[in-house]
Order: structure tokens, then sequence, then C-alpha cells
């Protein structure tokens, strides 16, 4: 290695080991002056910093539901059991509108609850659990403070029961 | 060639360097061709992780290199901002891991300086508990995690603007057209044969400046000049989730200490890499079921649930890496070279190898600074932090786009992310029937975004399609929608019923050549059956 490289990597080394040093003694008076409050201090933090971009918490009931959802293979026919409501086509919702956990809130002005979700599971060749992938979205996007959708007729639709999975903590932050 | 006034510069490669230096060079005055032996990004850029990240890594080796690096972030941050979603970082430290808890915040700790060059955020400690709450499939051993951002982006649709925006400034684009050899007089290069790989034809075009944007067939390229020049090319395989399985992106360690990242992105997940020294043909990459495997048990250690995912397909990139770093002490820091063939008897050609994605832009501008040099040019100032890339001038509202022309808000919101400002001017140039079709259910593409980009976007065939638009990306793999979308180019460039089935036939079975890796359980059957089903409908 000529100097000039080596130096560089010197001055990085070493000033990583500045840091290092201050780092220490920090955390170690942060310990003497706090207990406990790292929890609710980290997780308000992050939800400061990346809550407007929708990157929050997953309950410990979405963490084991959302395997299930990715089992859809788009063949479609759970569009056959279950008539559409406007945009929404069964199929739409494993397929295409619950890929990406921040973006759920483009589903707030759609009538996800005039299907009939249990119809559109009960065909489905790899057991996608439409009727909670429903319940998914809608405590999601309740807890992000996103309106939910308006409901087409006060009696309820079959199919639209809440989740089966255990319910989801409180949110993270208030 | 008699007659035929040469280019000043003919950039060979159109992956993001190319496609970069293309762009540059054009807003600097210069007569470019940029040509490409397949589509725009179907090279190593195609198979990134399609992340701009502010190289928190050369901070052990050089704090300058990752304040460049920031800086560059942000400058494509604000010429694209449409194209770049944030990408959140837990960093799990479990008990017994090389970097600790302290020693791993102590480096975000530095890298927090230079996040705000790219409108990063400063990192989060959290506990265990914390950690566990925002992720509760993390591995529960752990003993806390740290957070820090960087920038995802659809790195084909980065290619693609800047091959726009270079043609906006006059450069020509030649996609599909293989450079098969380059033309010498007395020590320079003067010209480029080319070859059609569409119908087959050949051309001989004068040159003043060859720039070699080859990426891992650079050494190929410089063969044609007679110049030698040795790659280490790396092999890198990534899984592809056809949905985001986490929220948050996670830093992994496989066995051997390596690595590895899952990426919630866009609207799928990509999880690798592997890194094996690799000396084939970078166009015939395999994913193997070990390949599979290494990177499913380094992400098991910190996500134990990883196996109940299903993965949607695999692919492979080979790295561009220079064999000899040494020759080159300087850029051992950057990780590129701007090299000058003049004094290996090749006057006129000029080589950029290495790098990375996040300083494409960095890297054309110090190319160009080398090509006007080559042409005898005066220098002239770069401008590509300035100008924003087609789409990327204004912010736009979603929830007003969708509602002023009457499309669904994730129909709205993709378009929006793909084309920016320009979604509007799509919108308006469509027959209104061809704004609420939808060609592709996954991602979803309409008919409308399918017949601008065949029309606007040099779509040449099938699978360029699905880089430019994603069309075919999502969990049919293209069975559902490769069919439709053929019809438009068929109807587009006049093609015949059987020109149209052999496209879809072609390009279903490069979606299909990555899948016997990743196949697995009882969807492995379904899908087979359905496949089978597909194909023997030919047209459903
Ligand atoms: C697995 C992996 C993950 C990565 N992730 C990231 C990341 O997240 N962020 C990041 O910043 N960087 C990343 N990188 C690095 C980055 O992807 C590469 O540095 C970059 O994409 C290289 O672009 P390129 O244009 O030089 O090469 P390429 O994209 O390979 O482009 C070269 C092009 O030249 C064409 N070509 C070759 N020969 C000829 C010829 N004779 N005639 C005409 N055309 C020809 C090829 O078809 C090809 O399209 C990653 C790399 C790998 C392998
Ligand atoms: S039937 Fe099941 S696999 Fe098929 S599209 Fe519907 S949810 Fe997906």
């Amino acid at each position: 290695m000529s100097e000039r490289p080596r130096l560089r990597r010197a001055a990085a080394l070493s000033r990583l080991g500045a840091l290092y040093g201050r780092h220490l003694a920090r955390r170690g008076a942060l310990r003497l002056t706090r207990h406990g409050a790292d929890t609710e201090a980290g997780l308000r933090r992050f939800d400061e910093l990346y809550g407007p971009a929708r990157i929050t918490a997953l309950s410990a009931g979405e963490r084991e539901q959302l395997g299930a959802h990715g089992r859809c293979v788009a063949c479609g026919l759970c569009g056959f059991a279950a008539p559409r409501a406007g945009y929404v086509r069964p199929e739409r919702l494993p397929s295409q509108l619950t890929r990406s956990l921040p973006d759920l809130w483009v589903t707030r002005d759609l009538p996800l609850d005039a299907v009939d979700w249990r119809a559109a599971a009960a065909v489905c060749p790899t057991g996608v659990p439409l009727p909670a992938m429903r319940g998914f979205v809608r405590e999601r996007l309740a807890r992000e403070g996103v309106e939910p959708p308006v409901p087409r007729s006060s009696v309820p639709l079959p199919g639209t029961e809440p989740p089966t999975a255990p319910p989801a903590p409180p949110p993270v932050v208030g | 060639m008699p007659g035929t006034q040469p280019y000043d510069v003919v950039v060979v490669g159109g992956g993001i360097t190319g496609a970069g230096v293309a762009r540059d060079a054009a807003l600097r005055g210069l007569r470019v061709l940029l040509v490409e032996q397949r589509d725009l990004a179907s090279g190593t850029t195609w198979g990134s992780s399609g992340m701009i990240h502010g190289g928190i890594r050369y901070l052990e080796r050089d704090w300058e290199t990752t304040r460049i690096s920031c800086l560059d972030g942000g400058h494509i941050q604000r010429i694209a901002p449409n194209l770049l979603f944030p990408v959140v970082f837990l960093i799990p430290i479990l008990p017994g891991a090389k970097r600790g808890m302290e020693t791993t915040e102590v480096g975000l700790e530095a890298y927090d300086r230079y996040q705000p060059f790219k409108a990063g955020r400063p990192h989060v400690r959290l506990d265990r508990a914390a950690a566990l709450r925002l992720e509760p499939g993390l591995n529960p051993a752990l003993v806390g995690a740290l957070s820090m951002d960087e920038w995802g982006v659809d790195a084909a649709r980065l290619v693609t603007l800047n091959a726009l925006s270079a043609r906006e400034a006059g450069a020509e684009l030649r996609t599909w057209t293989e450079v098969v050899g380059l033309g010498r007089e007395g020590g320079a290069v003067r010209s480029v044969r080319l070859r059609s790989r569409l119908g087959g034809g050949e051309e001989t075009v004068a040159a003043r400046a060859v720039c070699n944007a080859t990426g891992p067939w650079a050494s190929e390229l410089c063969a044609m000049a007679g110049v030698r020049m040795r790659l280490r090319p790396a092999k890198g395989v990534h899984l592809i989730y056809d949905r985001r399985i986490t929220n948050v992106a996670l830093a992994l360690e496989a066995v051997d200490g390596r690595g590895l990242l899952l990426v919630p992105h866009a609207n799928a997940t990509i999880l690798g890499t592997t890194d094996d020294d690799y000396y084939g043909d970078p166009e015939q990459l395999e994913v193997t079921e070990d390949e599979v495997e290494y990177i499913l048990q380094a992400t098991e250690r910190v996500l134990p649930s990883i196996r109940t995912h299903r993965i949607a397909h695999a692919n492979a990139a080979v790295r561009p890496t220079l064999h000899e770093w040494r020759r080159y002490e300087d850029d051992l820091t950057r990780d590129y070279r701007v090299v000058d063939h003049r004094d290996d008897g090749a006057a006129g050609l000029v080589s950029i190898i290495g790098g990375k994605m996040s300083m494409f832009r960095k890297m054309a501008e110090d190319t160009v600074d080398v090509l006007l040099r080559v042409l005898g040019r005066p220098p002239v100032a770069c401008r590509t932090h300035l100008v924003p890339l087609p789409g990327g001038g204004s912010p736009v509202d979603v929830p007003e786009l969708a509602s002023r022309f009457g499309v669904p808000l994730a129909v709205a919101a993709r378009l929006a992310l793909r084309h920016g400002d320009g979604a509007e001017t799509l919108l308006e140039g469509a027959a209104a029937p061809e704004r609420q079709a939808v060609v592709c259910e996954c991602e979803p593409v309409t008919l409308a975004e399918v017949r601008h980009s065949v029309r606007h976007e040099q779509v040449e065939r099938l699978e360029d399609l699905y880089r430019r638009t994603r069309c075919t990306g999502g969990a049919c793999l293209g069975m559902r929608c490769a069919w439709p979308a053929a019809r438009v180019l068929a109807q587009e460039r006049g093609w015949s019923q059987r020109r149209t089935e052999e496209e879809v036939r072609d390009f279903l079975d490069s979606r299909w050549r990555d899948r016997p890796a990743v196949l697995q359980g009882a969807a492995a059957a379904q899908e087979e059956l359905y496949r089978g089903a597909m194909c023997a409908m030919g047209d459903v």
C-alpha cells in the first residue's frame, strides 16, 4: 500500500478510536442516570423519525400472519368464487393491494368489506387466509390513523371478521 | 463510413455506469451514442440490491469517501425524488457478534455526521424489548439493535431515466446492439463495429473516443482494442419475495462472517447476497440450491421464521471488481477507476471500472472529465446534479392525481413512483379506458402505462417492459400478464402472431429459469400445474 491510503486509513481508525472513548464515557454516565427508560425512549424516537413514512412496528399477530400472505400465486381462482366490489377483485387483495406495508393506505377508499372473503378463501388452492388479511389491513390502517373505507352497507357482510391471529399489543407510540 | 460525422464518444454498456456517462456527456455538449447489447439495465445493475447507500463501510478506510458518497446520494435524491424510497435498517446484535452494540453504535455515530447530506436520519439505539416490539420475529436471544437508513431505488428505472435524459440532450440510444469490434488507426481507436441482436445486421460507426462502461464485460471490450485488463468478477445471488415480508430492513451475518441484507424494496423483498469468484459468462448466470441455502441459513439466525415465506424467484449478478487494485493505489478507497488507455496503445479508449450504483453520478462526472481531455476539449462544468431526471421536477400529489383522472390510488401511487411529475402527461395522453385497464394485476400496471413505455422508453422486447414498468414482476411471474402486454407490443410494432408467441415463450422461459432452486412446498406443484395450463392454452 502506498503512503496516502495507509495514512488515510490510520487517520480513519484513530478518529473511530477517539469516538469510541467518548462513546463509552457517555454510555457510562447514562447508565447511572437512567434506569429502564431505554425501551420507550428508543421506540418513541424511532416512530418520530419513521412514522411519517409508515415504517412502524409489526404486532406479534401480524408477524405470524405475514408468511401466509405470500402463499398467493396469483392464480385468480378466488375471483371466480366471489364477485368483485368496484376495483376490489378478490385476488387483488393478496397479489396487489397488500404487497407493501407502508402503502396499505392506497386501499383507504376501496369497498373492501363488500367482498365475500370467506367464499373467496374457500377455493384458494394455497390456503391464503383472505378474511384475516382483510382484518390485517383494517387494523394497520386504524393504527396509522388512516380513515377506514366508508361502508357500503350497514349489514355486516360474511367473511369480514377480524383476524384470527392473537390480538395486537397496544400501539408502540401513543 | 465515408461522409458520416463521427460521434464524439460511443459509450458501450447501458447499465447505470454507461447511462450516467451518456447523460453527463450529452449535457456537456458532446455528440454521444449509447450502445447496449441487450436491454438497458439488463446486466449487473439489474441484479443489484437496489440501494443508494452512503458508504458506511468506508469509515474504516477514509472518511472523505463516506462524505463524497453521502453527498452524491443527496444529489441523486434531489434529481430523482420520485424514484427513491426510505429503507430503514435494524442492525440486530446477537450475543457474541463480531461487532457488539457499542462498536456498532460508534460507527453509526460517525455516520450520523454525513447522513444529513442525503436527507438521512440519525441512528436510534434500541434495547432488546424495543427491538422485539418493532419486529417480533427477531431472534429473541438478541441483546439489542441499532437503526439507520439508506435509500432504495428502482435501479432499472434509474438507468432508463438517465438514458432518456441523455436522449433529450441529443444522445442516440441503441439497445439490443452489440459492439463486436473496435477499429484502430495508428494506435488510436477510431471506429466501432456494431451488430444488431434483433436483426443481425452489422454497421461501423466512426468515433473520436470510446467509453468502456461494460461492467463485468470490460476485459472483453478492452481485448477488442488489444488491451489487457484483468477483472476479478464476483457473483452475487439474491432471493426475491413478491411482497414486503418485514417493515424494516435487516443487516445479517452469515456463518462465514460476511454481511447480508434483507431489504423491503418497493413492493418486494430482496435478500442476499452471496459473493463468490466467478469467471464464466456474465450472461449465463445460474442460481444453485447451495446458494439459496447459504442465504436462508444466514437469515434464520436473525429471523427464524424466514422459511415460512415463499420465495418468488432468485437472481444473480456479477460485481465488476478490478483484479489489480494495487496498480491503482489511490482508488483503494473509492472502489472505481477511470483508465485512459493511451499508454496501453489505444488512445481514445477510456474505461470506467468498478464502483457502485450509489456513486454512478460522480463516476460519470470523473469519466466525462477524462473524455473531454482525451478529445482535447476545454473543460465544461458538469450539471448532472442540478438538472432533474425526467419526472423528478416537482412532487406529485397522489390522491389528487387519482381523483383527477379517475384511477384507483393503487394505480396512481405506482405511476407517481415510476414517472414522477410525468405521470400527469402520461395520463392526459392516454385514452380514458386505457387509464383504468389493468394489464399487470400485481404491480399494478395499466394499459396506458404499457403503451406509453413502448412508445417512448426504448422498449424493443417484452423483457424490456418488465424493467421499465415491473409489468410481470409479481407473484404470477408473467403467467397472467405476459400475453396482454405482448399484444400491445405487437400492435405498436406490427409483430405477427408467430413473432408474438415466440416473444411470450422466450420471456416466460427466462422468468422461470431460476425457479427450480427456490421452489418449495405445495405451492411448487400448484405453480407447475398452472404454468402447464397456461402454456397449453397459449392465450386466455
Ligand atoms: C449482487 C450485487 C448487489 C449490489 N448491490 C448494490 C447496491 O445495493 N447499491 C449499489 O450502489 N451498488 C450495488 N452493487 C454494485 C452495482 O450494482 C454495480 O456497481 C453497478 O450496477 C455496475 O453497473 P455497470 O453499468 O458498470 O455494469 P452493468 O450493469 O453490468 O452494465 C454493463 C452493460 O454493458 C453491456 N455490454 C457488455 N458488453 C457489451 C458489448 N460488447 N456491446 C454492448 N453492450 C455490452 C452489458 O449488457 C451490460 O448491460 C451490487 C452488485 C452486485 C453484484
Ligand atoms: S385463489 Fe388463492 S392463490 Fe389464487 S389468486 Fe386467490 S388468493 Fe391467490
